[in-house]
């Protein structure tokens, strides 16, 4: 999923003997056709359900858009209106606030497994499926079971944390804020550190051994080979990990819809689930794609910046 | 002496970490065996004995009645259906699309896959408001028809990315030699490049079966009626009724993921490989 791929196409073998040349440009032109031709499905697809639809969202996003009934050109009046609203603008910081502390603790958990379970043997390919399995569950399935480990009578979490002592009484999660992230944030982890950990374990896989094998008998230490040689050799696995689970999180929804349904008093809203009730709600069709928008031009930015931080000084890699 | 010391604190490291890993397998599977320990009980014997102690009387008619009055047959129906038609159709489109980007050079190809690789980059939540104007005034929202089309759209760029990254591993001269026999660009696909590239085939069909059983907001978004619904609005749906049902509720999502389980249980040898090779292209 590099986007920066130098060789767009393969390099085509030298060109045949001139005496059939003439035969040789006609099959050309039929190959090249029929080239078109393959592309062409999968084009038509692209430009009517992705490429279309974007344009109409600019477009949508300058006009009062009902469901029902006719739409009304009103300029930037949409945009105006989206500097003003508050709960827009607190739902993206809730979500950035999320991305952050998600990604860290997905990673956090996912990198120190990677290490482990790099080594083959039963036992660790053990462990790499027994982490890897929530990964494969729908957001809702998990959501779900989830929002009955969080109950307060006969979840998991709470009589757990009585039984254990920590408590002495029932803790309602579902009543604070902080209960509703923190239990999101570990719901997430259970669910998608185990992807992380595939593609880290790719990435750390792929360091050449002869390098490793040079660098022990030089004397590096574990933490010196992991530091210095691991670590700077993966940088695009370590990228394309974080812009995924980056965007991913800054695209939640399910799990906020399912779990707290944006609770306690709209304090887990994310920018999707505000976008989600405007349109699809309130039915403001034209206020959702400009709110849309804004998103869109968010994750690009945060995109780009991800990239250029982890940019290989040498260029290429 | 310093090797024994050594090589002790490194086994003394290595025992902490295997019981670590120990202690995050069973954290990881916990959710597994209560979800199941919950759905095979009664919703009394629940309530009474908490949720890690073994079943006073096990009880499968949970499952048989979270089927029935969830109405699980129609979603499983549906869901099927979708994967059926929308896997094998995406996954051929891709292929034909992938093949030309990879081994031949004309004009416009690297426009086109620029176009997919924006394709990529933008996530489908943007688009939702179109999506809706669009398929209802086509005459088939809230029916099966409005999901496919999105579906495949957005499935489409990472399966060209993918295909076209192994297209181009497989050598040239298996094409020329082909060419020189007189065989169409229709013929070598289909019996050359398709034929040897079941392996990617594979990671890509299982990742886009899970990823269509399990899309929640664009079918939450385009589908209300109860006859349309896929597994997951429809597990959602169930949620509403039984909140507090707490043993129906886990059958009903036991129901849901067990067959995602299975076929990664069963298939992740395919699965994780090839997932693991398709982004190292």
């Amino acid at each position: 999923m590099s986007a920066t791929d130098p060789s767009a196409a393969a390099p085509r073998p030298a060109r045949a003997p001139a005496v059939r040349s003439g035969r040789r440009r006609g099959s050309q032109r039929r190959r090249e056709i029929a080239g078109l031709l393959f592309i062409l499905p999968a084009m038509a697809l692209v430009v009517t359900f992705f490429l279309i639809p974007l344009c109409m969202t600019v477009w949508m996003s300058f006009h009062n858009w009902p469901l029902m009934g006719a739409p009304r050109w009103t300029g930037l009046d949409n945009y105006a209106a989206m500097m003003k609203d508050r709960r827009f603008w607190n739902a993206m910081n809730f979500t950035v606030w999320y991305s952050i502390v998600a990604t860290i603790a997905i990673f956090g958990v996912a990198f120190p497994l990677a290490l482990f379970v790099e080594r083959t043997g039963r036992a660790t390919s053990f462990y790499r499926t027994a982490i890897f399995l929530p990964v494969v569950v729908g957001f809702g399935s998990a959501s779900l079971l989830w929002a009955w480990l969080m109950n307060v009578d006969s979840g998991l979490f709470s009589p757990a944390a009585q039984a254990l002592g920590l408590t002495e009484r029932p803790v309602n999660l579902m009543a604070t804020t902080d209960g509703v992230f923190w239990s999101i944030i570990v719901m997430v982890v259970w669910k998608t550190a185990g992807f992380t950990m595939i593609l880290l374990m790719t990435g750390l896989q792929s360091v050449p051994h002869d390098i490793l094998e040079a660098a022990r008998i030089d004397g590096a230490s574990r933490f010196q080979q992991f530091w210095r040689i691991k670590l700077p050799l993966m940088k695009r696995t370590l990228a394309l990990a974080l812009i995924l689970s980056v965007a991913g999180s800054m695209l939640a929804f399910d799990q906020f819809y399912i779990i707290s349904n944006g609770g306690p008093r709209n304090s887990t809203l994310t920018a999707v689930y505000w976008i989600f009730s405007q349109s699809f709600v309130s039915f403001k069709l034209g206020y959702g794609a400009a709110l849309s928008m804004v998103l869109l031009v968010i994750l690009v930015v945060i995109s780009l910046v991800q990239l250029w931080l982890l940019r290989s000084p040498t260029g290429d890699k | 002496m310093d090797n024994i010391v050594a090589s002790f604190a490194e086994r003394r490291t290595d025992f902490v970490i295997k019981l670590l890993l120990v202690g995050i397998a069973v954290f990881w599977l916990m959710p597994f065996v209560v979800i199941f320990l919950t759905a095979i009980r009664s919703q009394g014997d629940m309530i009474r004995n908490g949720i890690f102690s073994w079943p006073e009387e096990l009880r499968w008619d949970n499952f048989v009645a979270a089927w029935d009055t969830g109405r699980f047959n129609i979603y499983f129906r549906n869901s099927l259906f979708l994967i059926l038609v929308k896997v094998p159709l995406g996954l051929l489109i891709a292929s034909l699309a992938a093949y030309p980007l990879a081994k031949m050079k004309f004009r416009g190809s690297d426009t086109v896959f620029i176009l997919f690789l924006v394709g990529l980059a933008v996530p489908i939540q943007v688009t939702l408001q179109p999506l809706l104007i669009m398929m209802s005034s086509l005459g088939i929202a809230n029916t099966l028809w409005a999901l496919i089309p999105p579906y495949l759209a957005f499935g489409l760029p990472f399966q060209i990315f993918v295909m076209r990254g192994f297209f181009r591993i497989l050598p040239n001269e298996l094409i020329e030699a082909a060419r020189m026999d007189g065989a169409s660009e229709t013929s070598i696909f289909f019996r050359i490049m398709l034929p040897l590239s079941l392996p990617p085939l594979a990671t890509l069909a299982i990742i886009d079966t899970l990823a269509t059983w399990n899309e929640f907001l664009i079918a939450l978004v385009l589908i209300s009626a109860n006859s349309s619904r896929t597994v997951p609005i429809g597990l959602m749906q169930f949620q509403g009724q039984y909140q507090s049902q707490f043993t129906l509720l886990m059958a009903g999502v036991l129901i849901s993921i067990i067959p995602v389980l299975l076929i990664f249980l069963f298939l992740q040898r395919y699965f994780v490989a090839g997932l693991a090779g398709s982004v190292k292209g």
